[in-house]
């Protein structure tokens, strides 16, 4: 894992060389940029999974390996769907440095130097907002998260841990700091909102770190978290408009993803972090299909029915497709990883099981309340064109390729468990996982 | 080939051609592409018969020799240190039966709804979602493991929702589908926790064999299971999805009530016998269950106005008395029930929107109209007990009432609450007016 390596220095400067080259000769727009950026960034993960040392310095282990090219491709479906209005140089820029931050920082070891990419990819996420309401409201949360993520990271300890906890909390929105996140949204473009959201890259933090603490303390904090992810979905349900809704949604699972990463149990540790990979980009595409209404005409409201599926076919069955995915339907990859956090789950208090599963099956539900109201009932008074070519392309691909690892879920396991437990890898508690 | 691999080898064929059916009808649909209804209903119309066939073959080896199985694990699906999640399927009796039921009546229904359904609009979906509707059936009836029977009872839920919801033009149907799966999502909750109990307390989630389980946890087991059984079954207090269900086409009607999926919550529970067995707390629970289910359906379904609504209180009935008949301990007899019942109801559900040509060619037949029915209780009872008899009876027992303004109505004013309180905070910190973020 630490053997300073040739070929993938030589991967990566080919593929800025030839990035450079074409940026200079062509100038083409942002979303061209992006792609490229995307399919750079998937490129390079797809080889270094091919590739069996590692260069020095960096913790390219089966927890980060795959998230590289999970990355590049949901930077390729963001920049595929996103709305030509919204596709300025800056945002552009901000979602592409908040993407590659994030990547780093699931490369880097903890201590200060993962603080500081904390808070460097703080800063990116209200950059990438691209809304200046959105912005501001963001503002307090990202600031505290940072400091926190920070103060964590060169401390370590207990205190550490739940600073850290109350910085990634923060970022994915965890009930009660679940505003900012759902109102981005609600106030900023979707697509960069969910783009800065959805992926749950903050996951990255803690990634490697489950609970330290003993006796009753980890059983606690997981039915707070799971009472707070049984909220936002309850949350999800009552909204009045699509884009809230798939907020609170990404919310809520968000809140199960992290639960699932910082559990001490073995199995439900492994099944956080395949939950991360899969439901990320799950969530990314019920975000991005709800962007692309959005851009279309508008808000889209939920406490009514719109009718929508003799409009656009493709955009009802990806968004169904993406929503039981993001829940955990059987046959999708999250099955399996729910199922594995639920036995971790179990191994803390039954009653957590129960707790647990409560969740799951409001999320579930929500994804369909959400799917008729918008995709079925008598026509609404709205104009909205099926997905075209650059979209219908990105959100089959993405949603294949969804459903085809959930048929095979143990080879995504397998490549966590060949590279399992470095040995510098400890919890930050001091305690090996 | 010996007649366990045969067994085996029939019933991959038998489950397969579901899933085969549903992926030829659904990836075009998917991609845009219109196949011909002529090429669809081949299709469908293949794939049920050559399903048929495999499960007459079952039936037949299970019928010659008695007691035979096969156990055939079809993946690994997760394998992790101390966890193991397998897809394993089982080919016996039980699984012969409902496997033969679901290919024939689903069969049965894919020729019926292909002039039913000519030239309409949801056409395709329909005979997407009605394979789909079977790999699941298919998936319940030869699960060997609760995990695989899970998976199979949510395609089943999902299939059943959107089916309910299949005018979906119209607001009332997709608001019934959309109740039918919040029931199941509620009861779904029981069985995915038993399964991860099962896991958690015996390394495997087989149904029920050889399992050691302390007892609390074998009766919390066993509750769950009950639970879970319920919301397909239609049990009360969840039979208020029911009546709303029949917004679905008949077809699909003749499948949900009379046939299939009012019975998986039954079969649920034989598969999982051995881990009832030994309850006779859930096993005496299970029978109260039924014994009032029935006498609310009973009792509801003969205040009905249509006929639809009639057969499906009827059809509740009838699954609560195999629930009974389960409790009790008469495993044999309760496959015998359902599979009767699952014949005559489909049979009825599918000549319901003719009923009035056969009322009028059996009045004729018997040379006049029919005496008219209920007379006989009703002498007994004082006419202030018949009339508040009628209303409890016409208000389904205000069990639709006591859960919109009860739990739910509850729940939902928190959830307002909050999210108001919410949409305020975010008012504030942005520094907007109030009404600006809803």
């Amino acid at each position: 894992m630490i053997a300073l390596d040739l070929e993938m220095v030589l991967v990566v400067a080919g593929g800025l060389v030839l990035l450079a080259s074409w940026l200079a000769a062509y100038r083409p727009d942002a979303r061209a940029v992006g792609l490229a950026v995307g399919w750079l960034v998937f490129a390079v993960g797809i080889a270094v999974s091919a590739l069996e040392s590692h260069p020095t310095g960096l913790l390219l282990d089966a927890v980060s390996a795959p998230r590289i090219p999970v990355v590049g491709l949901g930077l390729v479906a963001v920049f595929a769907v996103l709305p030509r209005r919204h596709a300025d140089p800056v945002a552009t820029l901000a979602v592409l440095a908040h993407a590659v931050a994030h990547l780093a920082l699931t490369l880097a070891p903890t201590g200060p130097v993962s603080g500081g990419l904390w808070v460097l990819c703080s800063a990116l996420t209200w950059a990438a907002l691209g809304d200046p309401t959105a912005r501001r409201l963001a503002m307090p949360y990202l600031a505290l998260s940072a400091g926190a993520g920070l103060v964590g990271s060169i401390f370590g300890g207990d205190a550490g841990t739940w600073l850290l906890l109350l910085a990634v909390a923060i970022r994915l929105g965890v009930f009660p700091f679940h505003s900012w996140a759902v109102a981005s949204y609600q106030l900023a473009p979707t697509t960069w909102a969910a783009a800065a959201v959805a992926p749950m890259s903050a996951i990255a933090l803690v990634a490697r770190a489950p609970l330290g603490f003993e006796g009753s303390v980890p059983t606690v904090l997981m039915t707070g978290l799971a009472v707070a992810a049984l909220l936002t979905a309850g949350l999800a349900i009552v909204q009045q408009e699509l884009s809230r809704s798939v907020g609170f949604l990404t919310a809520s699972v968000g809140t199960i993803v992290l639960l699932g990463v910082m559990d001490a149990d073995h199995i439900g540790h492994l099944g956080g972090l395949l939950m991360w990979n899969v439901t990320g980009l799950a969530l990314l595409g019920l975000g991005l299909v709800a962007a692309a209404l959005r851009s279309r005409n508008g808000c889209v409201r939920v406490d009514r029915y719109n009718g929508l599926s003799k409009q656009a076919p493709l955009f009802a069955t990806v968004f169904l497709l993406f929503g039981l995915t993001a829940v955990g339907a059987p046959g999708t990859a999250d099955f399996a990883s729910e199922d594995l956090v639920l036995h971790g789950a179990m191994a803390h208090h039954s009653g957590l099981l129960l707790l647990f599963v409560s969740t799951v099956s409001a999320q579930g539900y929500a994804v369909l309340h959400l799917f008729f109201r918008v995709f079925f009932g008598p026509p609404a008074d709205l104009h909205v064109p099926e997905a075209l070519p650059r979209e219908r392309i990105a959100l089959v691909a993405l949603g294949a390729l969804l459903v085809t690892s959930g048929l095979a879920p143990q080879l995504l396991v397998n490549r966590w468990l060949a590279g399992e437990a470095p040995s510098e890898v400890a919890s930050i508690a001091g305690e090996a996982p | 080939m010996t007649s366990e691999s045969l067994l085996g080898v029939l019933g991959l064929v038998a489950m397969f051609m579901p899933v085969a059916a549903a992926l030829a009808t659904g990836i075009p649909w998917v991609l845009g592409f219109t196949l011909p209804e002529a090429t669809i209903n081949r299709t469908v119309g293949a794939s049920f018969t050559l399903a048929l066939l495999a499960c007459l073959g079952i039936d037949v080896i299970v019928l010659l020799h008695p007691g035979s199985t096969s156990v055939i694990t079809l993946a690994h699906w997760v394998v992790v240190p101390s966890y193991v999640v397998d897809a394993r399927v089982v080919f016996d009796l039980p699984a012969a039966v409902l496997m033969t039921l679901t290919a024939m009546l689903c069969g049965l229904i894919g020729a019926f709804s292909a002039p039913y359904l000519h030239q309409d609009p949801g056409f395709r979906r329909f005979f997407v979602l009605l394979p789909l509707f079977a790999a699941g059936m298919m998936a319940i009836a030869a699960a060997d493991t609760l995990d695989l029977l899970y998976a199979g009872w949510e395609v089943v839920g999902l299939a059943s929702a959107l089916l309910i919801a299949y005018f979906d033009y119209r607001e009332a149907p997709v608001r019934h589908g959309l109740r039918a799966f919040a029931v199941y999502r509620v009861c779904d909750v029981a069985l995915l926790a038993a399964a991860v109990i099962l896991h958690h307390h015996a390394g495997d989630a087989s149904l029920g064999k050889g399992l050691h389980l302390g007892p609390d946890v074998a009766l919390l087991v066993a509750m769950l299971l009950v639970f879970a059984s319920m919301g397909k079954a239609a049990a009360f207090p969840f039979t208020g999805w029911l009546p709303r269900a029949m917004e679905g086409p008949t077809p699909s009607s003749a499948i949900f009530y009379g046939a299939l999926s009012i019975h998986a919550g039954p079969f649920l529970l034989l598969r999982a016998f051995p881990l009832l067995a030994d309850q006779p707390v859930a096993r005496g629970i299970l029978v109260a269950i039924g014994v009032v289910t029935a006498a609310h359906a009973t009792m509801v379904g003969r205040v009905q106005t249509d006929v639809k609504s009639m057969l499906g209180y009827a059809s509740v009935t009838q699954a609560a008395v195999i629930l009974v008949e389960i409790g009790l301990g008469f495993t044999g007899l309760a496959l015998l029930h359902i599979t009767g019942h699952a014949i005559l109801r489909t049979w009825q559900l599918l000549r319901a929107p003719s009923l009035l040509h056969d009322h009028h060619e059996l009045v004729g037949l018997i040379g006049g109209g029919r005496p008219p029915r209920g007379t006989l209780w009703e002498r007994f009872l004082p006419p202030a007990l018949q009339k508040w008899g009628y209303r409890v009876a016409l208000e389904r027992w205000f069990l639709d009432d006591m859960a919109a303004n009860g739990l739910l109505g509850s729940l939902s004013a928190v959830f307002r609450a909050i999210d108001s309180l919410d949409r305020r905070w975010v008012a504030l910190m942005a520094g907007q007016d109030p009404g600006e973020t809803r």
